[in-house]
């Protein structure tokens, strides 16, 4: 079937299984850490395209009081609108065991309308019955509540109302309740009112004609429709209008996974200097028979067709491994990010073009890396071939031999040192792999350690460990004195606070985030001042904003008048500071300024520093508060301990660098063959070196040291590169990671931890991968060694 | 006796080497290895090279055969100027015009005896594919080595390898054939009998050029060039009785 030259190849590829295994190993590990990565990414695009755009997302949300449906006729005649529903939302509380939870239930006018904000994936009765709520899916673990059971829910003020948990159904448009630390929930109009609710809707959701339109486009059309609204005597509240077509979370989560493709590559560019390194070592192995093929009328370019041929079929055979793999790995990160996005991607398949990528990225990396070894080997006269290869002895090696024989070491590992400079380039391409897997995990490390600063950072500045919210706004001091009843309570703090947004020129508000209105001397928040300074008691004009403000109006400076909406009236403000507040858009005013603004002195938020420093303790604390609460005729809406908020956070942030760490993995693995293949070929290439050693009386652990000794120099030498390659490592992780999820310090100087545990894990990587090469030349026989040619 | 007869029967030479110089570069100094050689060889004529180690005898050989380039000088075989073929036409030249046989046998160690001989012919693409085996076993029969057609070569004694390197050298029927010290590897008795066959494939017309040191070589050939220092010290033709 085949002719000789195929067959001779085939065959000494089965007769050097190991080495050919070692190269399948390489592509496949590589292929499985980039496909992964590929898939994935792939996965969460076709799923955003096709779920999200199919889920018809709403344009813009106005809330305007009264609503009818002569109003919503009208908005739906109006040109630039395609489709309009109208919807209630209420904040009310669910009341598990020990527990209260805040729950966001939406009524709609029209569920089974397919042209906007379409919910899909409805699990169990649809649209629900009178005296049930459907549960937003990435909610229902969050609410501690089932399918099927009841769930107590509570209007602020009203008693609570058992509603029966009628099925599940997903809101694309809603980032992950499990991540926001809310219950989301759809019912009708008249279960809504047997919480309390009056009757009718206040909130008018549209989508707009254009398929592609600016969010200044939706704004315009938003406030056309505002100016129509109150022409017509009814009041506009909030407007928000998101980015169009683009999910929350969606630019940042390609951010993430552009960052991580980046590492896929470095991944497998380490993967191809072992082929290098391998291939080379195959070619080393074949010099003679090379030169003979030649002799017999083997041209260089038939040679080369036949190796190259070779590394692309064991490419093709490391596909068929990391194909179903790397599928599987990307399957599952690709769900961890859609849950991110709060996406379902169990429906959909890896798109067949990220597959056709793999294998032909596969093929051609054997290929591309042999490609120059190959080359070389190929051009090589028949006359040097079939010639034993001398030391070479130009200027850099009689350099380096000068410069060895001046570390005091015995005469054996001095030749161990020597050794491994001896082939120059399988040396560089070995270090470089080892380097570059430590400089991941290193970076890795740095952005744990930086990701843990940065949330200890965060909370160091709040002292408080408990949250609860009144639905009714009160004044600060009766909040303060109803906690001060409840024995555990160390100190209290009420909070003012409202929804705001920026002003824009063009008269649209930009989207809504909490203004908190503080004690200017708050003992329960020491603010981490970025630039310019904190509030003072007396300063009715100035704001401190968070730096979250900052992802969405980067320009905002200190100094700077600002325009805030809010209340639908505007407030003159001048910005005395930005402070470090996590990736959440807030900013803060004295209470004295919002009172001033609004007339009265009246807080929402109570924050409270506790006696227990346990959990138990803590939620004791909160059921006791709320019954203070309720005696006082206050309703509480919602209560949060700041341990729970920490662990949430923390443990979202850390998923990630997990998968950045697991990158780092898969490059040591890698890293690591390529020591071991490097050595084998360094034993191989001195069988006759040994054999005189031996011969002239070296016992074989003098000669399994010599080879241990020479990997742990190549290893300590790609452990010392990694350090300062491990800085732009780390700076692009840090910077990919901001992106995305929160603000974090770029190290410029290795975590000393981490670094530590790289140069242990190296060293024990390298007296694993020379385990194999070091006994194999501890066992060779003098006779055999002097013998080989 | 043989040159006369060949010289008759072809009146251009098979061989002509010209003021051929090599010379190799040692560090910063340069050795000679051949100084204005001039060297002319019939068809059907069984020559030795000889001369001391380092005489240039093996790099002659190595010239004749396309394995190197002579640094000076013409190497015309078989009306082929080889020193001005392109890498990939001299391979392709050396395939089909010339066989050596090496001192090591240097047989491919995964490859059987049947298909060390077929490789040449893949290589070449000369023989039509279906026909190149049973030309291999052909060439093997007439070599005595038919029984180890499906050995590999680590199964073999040194003479059956050195007879399975012959049948590979023949394999595309070259004009000239090139032996690198055939017998320097193998015991009298297998060095014998392989003198005797390579003698019965001159009678049939091949033309061999052998390098070797062996003095009871010598007297089984038609002329004896001995090298001298790189130059050619003495031609003279082996009077067989």
């Amino acid at each position: 079937m085949f002719d000789t030259r195929w067959r001779k190849t085939l065959r000494d590829a089965w007769g050097h299984r190991a080495r050919t295994l070692l190269v399948v190993l390489a592509v496949a590990l590589g292929l499985i850490g980039a496909g992964a990565i590929l898939d994935a990414w792939a996965l969460v695009r076709v799923t955003t395209q096709a779920s999200y755009v199919a889920s018809h997302p709403v344009a813009a949300t106005l809330q305007i009081t009264p609503l009818d449906s002569a109003f919503l006729a009208r908005i739906r005649d109006m040109p630039g609108v395609a489709a309009a529903r109208l919807r209630r939302t209420v904040v009310a509380t669910t009341q598990g065991p020990g527990e209260h939870k805040t729950i966001v239930l939406h009524a709609l006018d029209d569920v089974a309308r397919p042209d906007i904000g379409r919910l899909q994936d409805a699990q169990g009765a649809w649209p629900p019955n009178d005296g049930e709520v459907m549960i937003e899916r990435s909610s229902l673990g969050y609410s501690g509540a089932s399918v099927g059971a009841m769930l107590s829910v509570a209007l602020a003020g009203h008693s609570s109302v058992a509603l029966r948990v009628g099925g599940t159904v997903r809101d694309v448009s809603v980032a992950p309740g499990w991540m926001d630390h809310l219950v989301y929930g759809f019912t009708n109009p008249s279960t809504l009112s047997r919480l309390g609710v009056a009757p009718g809707f206040d909130e008018l959701q549209i989508t707009v004609s254009d398929p592609h339109p600016s969010q200044q486009d939706v704004r315009q059309l938003a406030w056309r429709i505002k100016a129509m609204a109150e022409a017509q005597g009814r009041h506009v509240g909030r407007i928000d209008v998101p980015v169009p077509g683009q999910h929350i979370h969606a630019a940042q989560m390609d951010t993430l996974t552009l960052t991580q493709g980046g590492f896929g590559i470095l991944t497998l560019l380490v993967c191809g200097c072992l082929i290098v390194n391998l291939v080379s070592a195959m070619l080393a192995g074949q010099r003679r028979e090379l030169g003979i093929m030649k002799a017999v009328g083997a041209s260089e370019r038939q040679l080369a067709v036949q190796i190259l041929t070779l590394a692309g079929a064991l490419g093709l055979l490391a596909v068929a491994i990391s194909l179903p793999l790397a599928a599987w790995l990307g399957r599952r990160y690709g769900g961890f990010q859609g849950e991110l996005l709060n996406f379902p991607v169990d429906h959909y398949a890896i798109p067949l073009w990220a597959f056709i990528a793999q294998a032909a990225v596969g093929m051609v990396l054997p290929v591309l890396a042999a490609a120059v070894p190959v080359a070389r080997a190929c051009r090589q006269s028949v006359m040097a071939a079939l010639h034993e290869q001398e030391l070479s002895d130009g200027p850099a090696t009689v350099r380096m031999r000068r410069w060895l024989h001046a570390v005091p070491l015995a005469r054996p590992q001095l030749l161990s040192l020597h050794n491994a400079f001896r082939q120059r380039q399988r040396c560089l391409l070995t270090l470089v792999a080892l380097a570059t897997a430590g400089s991941v995990f290193i970076g890795a490390s740095n952005l744990r350690s930086a990701v843990e600063q940065s949330v200890d950072l965060l909370f160091v500045n709040q002292h408080h460990d408990l949250t609860l919210r009144v639905l009714e706004p009160q004044p600060p001091s009766r909040l303060i004195a109803t906690a001060r009843t409840v024995p555990g309570v160390v100190l209290a703090e009420a909070w003012g606070g409202a929804r705001a947004g920026l002003a824009r020129g063009d008269g649209t508000v930009g989207n809504m985030f909490n203004l908190f209105a503080v004690p200017p001397r708050s003992q329960l928040l020491t603010p981490a001042i970025h630039s310019g300074q904190w509030l003072h008691d007396d300063d009715a004009e100035g704001v401190v904003i968070g730096s979250g403000l900052l992802k969405s109006d980067p320009g905002l400076k200190t100094g700077q008048a600002l325009q805030l909406s809010m209340d639908g009236r505007q407030l003159s403000l001048r910005i005395v500071g930005i402070i470090d507040s996590g990736p959440e858009p807030v900013a803060f005013v004295s209470q004295r300024a919002l009172a001033a603004w609004r007339g009265q002195d009246l807080a929402s938020l109570l924050l409270v520093k506790a006696a227990a420093r346990d959990k138990e303790g803590q939620l004791d604390l909160v059921r006791r508060l709320r019954d203070a609460f309720d005696r006082q005729g206050m309703v509480v809406a919602s209560s949060q301990l700041l341990s729970e908020e920490r662990q949430s956070i923390e443990d979202h942030l850390q998923m990630v660098v997990s998968f950045l760490g697991g990158m780092g993995w898969v490059m040591i693995v890698v890293g690591g063959m390529g020591l071991a293949s490097t050595m084998s070929v360094a034993v191989l290439e001195r069988q006759r070196e040994i054999g005189v050693l031996r011969a002239v009386g070296a016992p074989g652990r003098t000669i399994l040291g010599m080879v241990q000794l020479e990997g742990l120099t190549m290893a300590l030498l790609g452990w010392l590169l990694s350090l300062p390659l491990s800085v732009p490592i780390s700076v692009v992780l840090a910077r990919g990671f901001a992106s995305v999820m929160f603000p974090v310090p770029a190290s410029l100087m290795p975590e000393p931890a981490g670094a530590l545990r790289w140069l242990a894990l190296v060293t024990v990587v390298s007296l694993i991968a020379c385990a194999w090469p070091a006994r194999q030349a501890m066992r060779l026989s003098v006779v055999r060694a002097l013998q080989y040619e | 006796m043989y040159r006369s007869i060949a010289q008759s029967l072809s009146p251009e030479p098979l061989i002509r080497l010209r003021g051929v110089n090599k010379t190799y570069a040692a560090g910063s100094a340069k050795c000679v290895a051949l100084a204005d050689v001039d060297l002319d060889v019939y068809g059907g004529e069984f020559v030795a090279i000889t001369g001391k180690s380092g005489s240039g005898k093996s790099t002659v050989l190595n010239l004749l055969g396309g394995l190197d380039r002579p640094s000076a000088g013409e190497v015309w075989v078989d009306g082929q100027a080889v020193q001005s073929l392109s890498e990939q036409a001299l391979a392709r030249w050396r395939g089909l015009a010339v066989g050596i046989v090496f001192q090591f046998f240097q047989l491919m160690p995964t490859l059987s005896a049947v298909e060390n001989v077929m490789l040449p012919m893949d290589l070449a693409g000369r023989w039509p594919a279906k026909e190149r085996r049973k030309r291999a076993l052909a060439l093997l029969d007439r070599l005595g080595v038919l029984a180890q057609a499906d050995k590999l070569p680590s199964t073999m004694s040194g003479g059956q390898q050195q007879r399975v390197a012959v049948a590979r050298a023949l394999a595309n029927a070259p004009a000239l054939l090139l032996a690198d010290e055939p017998t320097g590897n193998l015991d009298s008795h297998n060095a014998s009998a392989l003198l005797d066959l390579l003698g019965e494939l001159v009678a049939e017309g091949q033309t061999l050029v052998m390098v070797t040191h062996d003095p009871s070589v010598l007297r089984r050939v038609d002329r004896t060039v001995t090298l001298e220092d790189g130059r050619v010290s003495s031609s003279e033709e082996v009077c067989h009785v």
